[in-house]
């Protein structure tokens, strides 16, 4: 990768790339290939692709060979696996891992350290921040999950009065949809189902085991709703290799970062493709602290940056910039750089995110003579059925969720919760336990103002801002939610599951998800918008902002295979722009 | 709450037992340090002493015995709950789990049993009377299908007392180091084992199942898979055993 050199490199470009995470990743991509001189500001350290270190570590090799990476205090700490901390790790990192699954001691380098990077809350809420910063950003670490928005999730808000209308139609992404998934490769089974989930260009699909493949069949028999299951669409490379990149190895262990390239990653995949135009310069360390702002010509002119290291500031100029920062960083960019970009007053609010870690479980009786050969790193989806056109639908809340989930046999965990003990035992525990199911939902959450962040006057390390989050879930999540627990728990019912429990992590709060979005909304009207149609500022006619922050509304799909397109419809609107010379 | 307020109380604490030991005779405290040295980590521990690595033992094993496979303190497992009780426990939860194991000892003695050659017998007889009307203690384990991986895991409850839950508190760095001074309330026997044995239990299976021989020679090992197959058929599967990953 082409790192910026302190003494050769040149301070003006002619584009700036805020951020090199998923969206970043792919502006640099485009706006390079597009022949423009490219500076790619990251904030964290760079990783290169390839500088995985713990990727191949198995559980007894997390001690010792580890300690460089997660060695925190002076203790010696040895084998403690993977998920166990000391309280200094779990200090370190108390909101890195509050999804059960993140920053554990194998990724924990691919997270923010909360000591290092605070934030703050309004009095009584609560907004679970999930962050992190190295090249690539959380393309990383991401979940891969990749659907596309059905058309009537861009038309929801105009049909209900909520909020704003969007700007844009699914036709208007659909072309950018199918260049994306193209290039990233996402495995996937098509279902001709466009009123629900769009298919895509895919990659083959993954195997369902065979407690799935029965579960599939019993919602197509027993519900008259629409309701279907389908494997997982994962951004993972399952036909052909791609440039630099392997297919799937089935290790699932991508958050430690792929040696084989096997799911897509701007590490992987995008920024080398930037770098072998020539156009590429990348700059970590780069914490942006602003846009400077032109008002006579309503253009921005160049980007003020503090060096992480040395705390001291730079300024690089270019003709256009593109805000990829993440969708709570790029607002607070904007607010940390004047009042210009946000004549709507809507700059910072209308946060959403997905509100999950609900659903039910259960015991498959039988089928014990299938098993699994490797580890699959996906799962099973169901895409939206409630209050849509021929689903099922609810009078006490809009809007719906859809569910990831799938089967797999039990570990030797299930012998922890029991009593027994001994040879038998012992026997047992080495043998893999019965088929276990179970769906956990992702609901739509409606934008709402007064969910929104705001500066503080407290300054962090680097003179910056602390960022105040004011969120919650609001009256149409909290009726949403016991519908999604019921409704997994009668599916699985359905399906002859047994010892079905139901769950809800009662400490979800707003932003566990990780799906955070909406701070900069798109819209036709500058006075309750923060970006056009195109993703550009209303008022600074040569900024895009492409990640979450655009986001109109949520609906209920992972939401960065979206981002993405956008960010390609985007960039090809900007380099026309320039070319034309409108911007 | 400024967590400097804590680090000051522990300091003071350290300045008042210091007056207090220059009142005391010299012999007392020679004899002090005697008993200190004596009740101090054996070699190779951190944490136990030479008894309690072996009363450990002799729990896991109960547990899992060695049969054709290996038993659980030949993979390491007192090594591993020694360093887990270490670095992973605070202090007042670490010394609660020496008191219950203690007592487990005690109970031992009481039976009639040399401590100090703990038979699987002996060790069985006390985890049938105290573990048969034994609810597992809700631990935050969790095991679900999140983002297409199985995650199992267990959380230490350090996590919510050292940040009070409140993720805007910014120092609390020193307040994960902070000890517990309130003295230890315990419960009666039968509740303190119970507590043990659900601690063991769950240290001895991880530090089994995590080991390389296990996942490498007992279990079926499967570094890089290459691909996957859903509907593998179990005749297939050697031993009838699990993948280790």
């Amino acid at each position: 990768m082409t790192l910026f050199d302190e003494s050769n490199s040149p301070r003006r470009y002619q584009a700036i790339v805020i951020g090199s995470g998923i969206t970043g990743g792919w502006a640099a991509k485009e706006l390079c290939e597009a022949g423009l001189t490219t500076l790619v500001l990251e904030r964290g350290r760079h990783v290169e692709h390839g500088d995985y270190p713990t990727a191949s570590l198995d559980p007894w090799d997390i001690n010792d060979e580890a300690e460089g990476i997660f060695k925190i205090g002076e203790g010696h700490v040895a084998a403690l696996g993977d998920n166990n901390y000391t309280p200094e790790e779990d200090a370190h990192y108390h909101v890195q891992q509050r999804t059960g699954w993140s920053a554990v001691r194998t990724s924990a380098r691919h997270y923010v350290d909360d000591l290092e990077h605070p934030y703050q809350e309004a009095p009584g809420k609560k907004f679970d921040w999930i962050r992190g910063y190295q090249t690539g950003g959380r393309s990383l670490i991401w979940g891969r999950q990749s659907y596309r928005w059905a058309p009537v999730d861009f038309e929801m808000n105009a049909r209900q009065g909520v909020a704003i209308d969007w700007p844009i139609r699914y036709r208007d992404l659909a072309p950018y949809y199918d260049k994306v998934e193209a290039y990233i490769g996402v495995s996937g089974s098509a279902e001709d189902r466009p009123d629900r989930l769009p298919d895509g260009v895919f990659d083959p699909p993954m195997e369902m085991s065979p407690p799935e493949v029965a579960f599939q069949q019993t919602l197509a028999r027993e519900y008259d709703d629409g309701r279907f299951a389908t494997i997982g669409r994962v951004a993972h490379l399952t036909g052909e290799p791609r440039p630099g990149r392997q297919l799937c190895q089935f290790r699932n262990r991508c958050e430690r970062g792929c040696p084989y390239g096997g799911y897509f990653s701007s590490n992987a995949s995008t920024l080398p493709a930037a770098d072998l135009t020539g156009k590429l310069t990348l700059r970590p360390h780069s914490i942006v602290k602003s846009i400077n702002y032109d008002a006579t010509s309503g253009k921005a002119t160049g980007v003020v940056v503090i060096d992480k290291l040395t705390k001291e500031e730079h300024v690089f100029e270019a003709d256009v910039i593109f805000l990829n920062a993440s969708a709570m960083a790029s607002a607070a960019i904007l607010m940390q750089s004047g009042d210009w970009a946000n004549g709507s007053g809507q700059l910072g609010r209308n946060i959403m995110d997905h509100h999950y870690q609900l659903g039910a479980k259960g015991r498959v009786e039988g089928l014990e003579e299938y098993y699994v050969r490797g580890r699959r790193p996906n799962g099973m989806y169901i895409p939206q059925f409630a209050n849509r056109k021929g689903g099922k639908q609810f009078d006490n809340f809009i809007r719906g969720f859809g569910y990831q989930g799938g089967a797999w046999r039990e570990g030797y965990g299930r012998g922890i919760a029991e009593l027994d003990y001994g040879a038998d035992f012992k026997k047992r525990m080495l043998a893999p336990g019965p088929w276990r199911m179970g769906f956990y939902g992702f609901g739509e959450m409606l934008p709402d103002p007064s969910n929104r962040i705001t500066l503080s006057s407290d300054l962090d390390q680097w003179g910056l801002p602390k960022l105040v989050f004011d969120t919650e879930l609001k009256a149409n999540e909290i009726a949403m939610r016991p519908a999604i627990i019921s409704e997994a728990a009668e599916m699985l019912e359905r399906a002859g599951v047994k010892d079905i429990v139901e769950y809800e992590n009662e400490d979800y709060h707003v932003g566990l998800g990780i799906h955070e979005m909406g701070t900069a909304r798109m819209g036709r009207d500058p006075r309750t918008s923060v970006l056009d149609e195109h993703n550009r500022v209303h008022a600074a006619r040569n900024v895009y902002l492409t990640d979450g922050a655009a986001m109109t509304s949520s609906g209920t799909v992972n939401p960065s295979l979206t981002y993405m397109a956008m960010t390609v419809r985007a960039v090809e609107h900007a380099v026309k722009a320039l070319a034309d010379g409108v911007i | 709450m400024n967590d400097h307020t804590h680090s000051r109380r522990n300091v003071l604490k350290f300045i008042g037992l210091g007056g207090i030991t220059t009142a005391v005779a010299p012999g007392v405290l020679l004899q002090a340090c005697r008993e200190a040295a004596s009740a101090g980590p054996a070699l190779g521990f951190s944490t136990f002493n030479a008894l309690q690595a072996k009363t450990l033992g002799a729990i896991q094993d109960a547990i899992l015995p060695r049969t054709d496979t290996p038993s659980a303190t030949d993979v390491g497992s007192v090594q591993f709950a020694d360093t887990w009780l270490t670095h992973g426990y605070k202090a007042a939860d670490r010394e609660r789990f020496l008191y219950r194991l203690d007592k487990f000892t005690e109970l031992a003695e009481a039976d009639g049993a040399d401590v100090e050659n703990l038979t699987g017998a002996q060790v069985e007889a006390l985890l049938d009377r105290y573990y048969v009307d034994y609810e597992p203690i809700e631990k935050e384990t969790t095991e679900m299908e999140i983002e297409g991986n199985t995650v199992e895991r267990k959380r230490s409850e350090a996590l919510k007392e050292v940040t009070g839950g409140n993720a805007s508190d910014d120092n609390i760095e020193n307040a994960a180091n902070e000890q517990v001074e309130e003295a230890i309330q315990y419960e009666d026997d039968g509740t303190e084992v119970n507590g043990l044995l659900a601690d063991v239990r769950w240290m001895t299976l991880e530090s089994y199942f995590q080991s390389e021989e296990v996942g490498e020679n007992v279990l079926n090992y499967l570094e890089v898979p290459g691909g996957w197959d859903g509907d593998f058929p179990m005749s297939e599967v050697p031993n009838g055993r699990a993948w280790s990953l």
